[in-house]
């Protein structure tokens, strides 16, 4: 009986030890910078970054991290031994933007990604609609990447008209593209990948994109996405951008982009 | 030495056999735990999964937001959710999922008798499971369990299979939107979210959410009794009589020898009863502010299943505090207090039931370590029973799993019992379990398992085996 009345009186106490010890704040999400960072809050209103922070804290942050370096405690399950896993948002690496590779995205960027998820590793939060979509992009980008992020892109998105529908004849070019550019290096002569061994930057291995499946693309599958993904290449991954070749002849980027459409059927 | 044996007739096996090649090459890529989930949000089991069925940070986010992405009402996928459109192809698939768990081969050593069976997997599990408005998601699971012991009047046992509703049948209600202040869903705040005072420094707030059916209320303890990687060894009864315990985590198990339920039927010891039920009816409410779950319910009774033995519940008290959100470590510690009020029978008197321990989950990187210590007290126990009864017990139960390449498991567990009850019937247990678990696909696994009895074997029912291996199959759909 003593032994009992002492064990139960340990659960009791420690029970109530730890509701004490809980605070508001939580646990380990205390902001160090939180003097210095209300001053720059002010500029872009302070409480759109108060919902993005609440925001983040509710559902980014047990992939994201409390400190935005992607090893949120879900983190490492996502893709275990390989890639993806959440990218460091304070190293600055971004894969999925509409500037030349080695930038940092445009707070569109953010947005898109946010707003559409990536399949299979980070859902759709469509449904928080565009206000809180934009709150919590701009509270990635003052607590975490922490630099002005571009407004404009310097990669010309033209287009697809004339002869640079989709068409026969644009595949055909398409495919010429493809094999002049070296895509088949990974993606392989009919885009279902190759067996190369590649790794991203983490040192994760990675499998380059079967391009006759939609549904692997991370980027998105509309025809504006895969021109996107093709001009930019996907920082972090072996992936490069290809905005330099297309240089002065943008439209000839649409050939690749149809024909990889009709590898999937589309 | 009994020979090789099955417990299932021949068309059963043929039947399961065929339904499981059908799904393994219709739908090759899919996977554990709740799939349906996944192919709703499109995302893979491990978005929300450590090792299916346990459940990651995010996993635990989505399980307390009723079945939902946390701020996001049902993300992309609100079109999906009616389940009055159950049965139109794609929706359907994102509520029904199908899983089959179990020994193929298992045999017992040191036993008396050794038995060495050929099984086709136990468990076959339906389940439904979705979001039926923003507030009101449900879960249903269909079971079809072989050789379940069960206890029926006298102190006997038999050895059911049954089909039906299974562990767990609930609705699950968020309140939050009912409560308007202080948090209530307005232009200005998300839902479940204080306002803050000075920018940023609020709460968060989740729930309060109401689950009512059969549920289990552990779900939500540090160590939850539905999520176990290490499967439970089935007992074995001859004649009404129980030759062999099952083997189950002893932290949650009855632990007291000649307890009956209120209705008279035997329990057996390794049975996990009362808040660790995997599956009673009870209502359960429970909230989560900051770091802090806070959960408080009754259960209808000690495995009462629907009806009211004794008209009296038992209540639970349970607090959980989480920690960690960076370097890929998470964890948490719990704390629970459970009454069972009249639940049990000793000889012909009813008599109330203390239950109180601690659990606690660390996760670091590929390492999942839980476990967790429970004491329980036999309250108000009658003058002059029929012989000497120890009216305290308790159970302690580890397990860590470690995923160490990206398609093999290792787990190993230790379970000790220290028993109570009629001192004349009782003993004590210790054993120790390992396993790997070999993923052919995501959705696809093989194990291997090993229990070893480290009290020795004894003519205990407890004790009625040295070592115990087994090799399993896991399919989920
Ligand atoms: C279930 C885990 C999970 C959750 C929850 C999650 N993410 Fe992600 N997120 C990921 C993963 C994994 C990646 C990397 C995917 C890849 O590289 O393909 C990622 C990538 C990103 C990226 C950057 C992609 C790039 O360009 O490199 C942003 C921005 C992002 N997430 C924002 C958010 C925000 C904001 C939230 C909360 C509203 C959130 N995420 C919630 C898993 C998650
Ligand atoms: C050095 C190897 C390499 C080369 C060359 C390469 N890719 Fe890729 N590509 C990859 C890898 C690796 C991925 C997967 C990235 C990931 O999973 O995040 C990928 C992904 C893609 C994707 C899918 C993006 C998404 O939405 O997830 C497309 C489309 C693509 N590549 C097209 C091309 C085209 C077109 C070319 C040639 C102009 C090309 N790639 C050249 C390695 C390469």
């Amino acid at each position: 009986m003593n032994r009992h009345a002492f064990s139960f009186g340990l659960v009791v106490v420690a029970t109530t030890c730890l509701s004490l010890f809980y605070t508001e704040a939580g646990f380990g999400q205390t902001n160090p910078e939180q003097g210095h960072d209300m001053g720059r809050m002010e500029e872009t209103g302070a409480a759109d970054i108060a919902t993005g922070k609440m925001i983040y804290r509710m559902t980014c942050i047990h992939c994201h991290g409390s400190k935005g370096r992607g090893d949120g405690a879900a983190a490492i399950f996502i893709g275990p031994y390989s890639h993806p896993r959440p990218n460091d948002f304070t190293a600055g690496i971004f894969k999925f933007r509409s500037t030349e590779s080695g930038q940092l995205p445009m707070l569109e960027d953010l947005m898109r990604t946010i707003r559409e998820g990536i399949p299979g590793f980070m859902p759709s939060f469509r449904n928080l609609g565009e206000e809180r979509i934009r709150q919590v992009s701009l509270y990635i980008a003052r607590e975490f990447i922490q630099k002005e992020l571009p407004t404009q892109t310097t990669i010309k998105y033209v287009e697809h008209v004339g002869p640079y529908t989709y068409s026969v004849e644009s595949v055909v070019r398409g495919k010429e593209v493809y094999k002049r550019l070296g895509c088949f290096a990974c993606h392989g002569l009919d885009g279902r990948g190759t067996g190369i061994s590649l790794k991203d930057k983490r040192g994760l291995p990675i499998k380059p994109v079967d391009l006759t499946r939609q549904e692997t693309f991370g980027n998105g599958t509309s025809h504006e996405d895969i021109y996107r993904t093709i001009m930019t290449g996907l920082d972090g991954t072996p992936m490069p951008g290809f905005s330099s070749q297309f240089k002065g002849k943008e439209e000839s980027a649409w050939d690749l982009v149809h024909y990889i459409l009709s590898r999937q059927g589309r | 030495m009994r020979p090789v044996s099955c417990r299932w007739n021949r068309n059963e096996i043929l039947c399961g056999l065929f339904l499981g090649v059908i799904m393994i090459t219709l739908f090759p890529s899919s996977c554990f735990a709740i799939p349906a989930f996944a192919r709703k949000y499109d995302l893979s089991c491990t978005s929300c999964h450590t090792n299916p069925p346990r459940l990651n940070a995010f996993g635990e986010a989505f399980h307390m937001a009723g079945f939902q992405i946390p701020t996001v009402q049902e993300g992309e996928t609100k079109k999906k959710r009616n389940i009055g459109r159950v049965w139109s192809e794609t929706d359907f698939l994102n509520i029904f999922s199908f899983r089959a768990n179990g020994n193929l081969v298992e045999s017992f050593q040191g036993s008396n008798p050794d038995e060495t069976n050929l099984t086709f997997p136990r468990d076959l599990e339906i389940y439904l499971a979705g979001t039926y408005t923003d507030e009101i998601s449900y879960f249903i699971e269909l079971d079809r369990e072989a050789g379940a012991v069960q206890g029926i009047p006298g102190g006997f046992f038999e050895e059911r299979s049954e089909f039906g509703i299974g562990k767990e049948f609930f609705l699950m209600v968020d309140l939050q939107p009912l409560l308007k202040a202080p948090y209530a869903k307005s232009g200005e705040t998300m839902p479940g979210m204080a306002h803050g005072e000075g920018g940023g420094g609020g709460i968060m707030f989740m729930g309060p959410m109401v689950m009512i059916g059969k549920i289990d209320p552990s779900t939500n303890f540090s160590y939850p009794t539905n999520r176990q990687v290490i499967l439970n060894i089935p007992g074995r009864v001859d004649s009404g009589i129980l030759q062999r315990f099952g083997l189950t985590p002893y932290a949650f198990a009855s632990k007291f020898f000649g307890v009956k339920t209120a209705d008279g039927n035997s329990v057996e010891v390794t049975k996990e009863v009362l808040y660790n039920t995997p599956g009673d009816f009870g209502i359960d409410l429970h909230a989560m502010m900051g770091n802090l779950l806070l959960q408080g319910g009754a259960m209808q009774g000690l495995q009462a299943g629907n009806r009211d033995v004794n008209s009296k519940k038992d209540p639970y008290l349970m607090a959980r505090l989480n920690f960690g959100q960076e370097a890929y470590t998470s964890g948490s510690i719990s704390g629970l207090i459970n009454w069972g009020n009249d639940t049990a029978m000793v000889d012909t008197s009813l008599v109330n039931w203390l239950r109180y321990g601690f659990s606690g989950n660390l996760k670091y990187k590929y390492l999942d370590l839980y476990g967790a210590f429970i004491w329980d007290t036999i309250r108000n126990l009658p003058v002059g029973i029929s012989s000497p009864f120890d009216r305290t017990a308790n159970g302690f139960t580890i397990e860590g799993d470690y995923l160490a390449t990206d398609r093999l498991l290792l787990s190993i567990r230790y379970d000790q019992l220290s028993a109570g009850g009629f001192i004349s019937q009782k003993a004590d247990g210790k054993a120790i379990a390992a396993q790997a678990r070999f993923y052919m696909r995501d959705n696809f696994s093989f194990y291997l398992r090993d229990s070893y009895n480290l009290e020795g074997v004894g003519t205990n029912a407890l004790r009625n085996f040295r070592n115990f291996v087994a090799l399993g199959v896991d399919f989920d759909f």
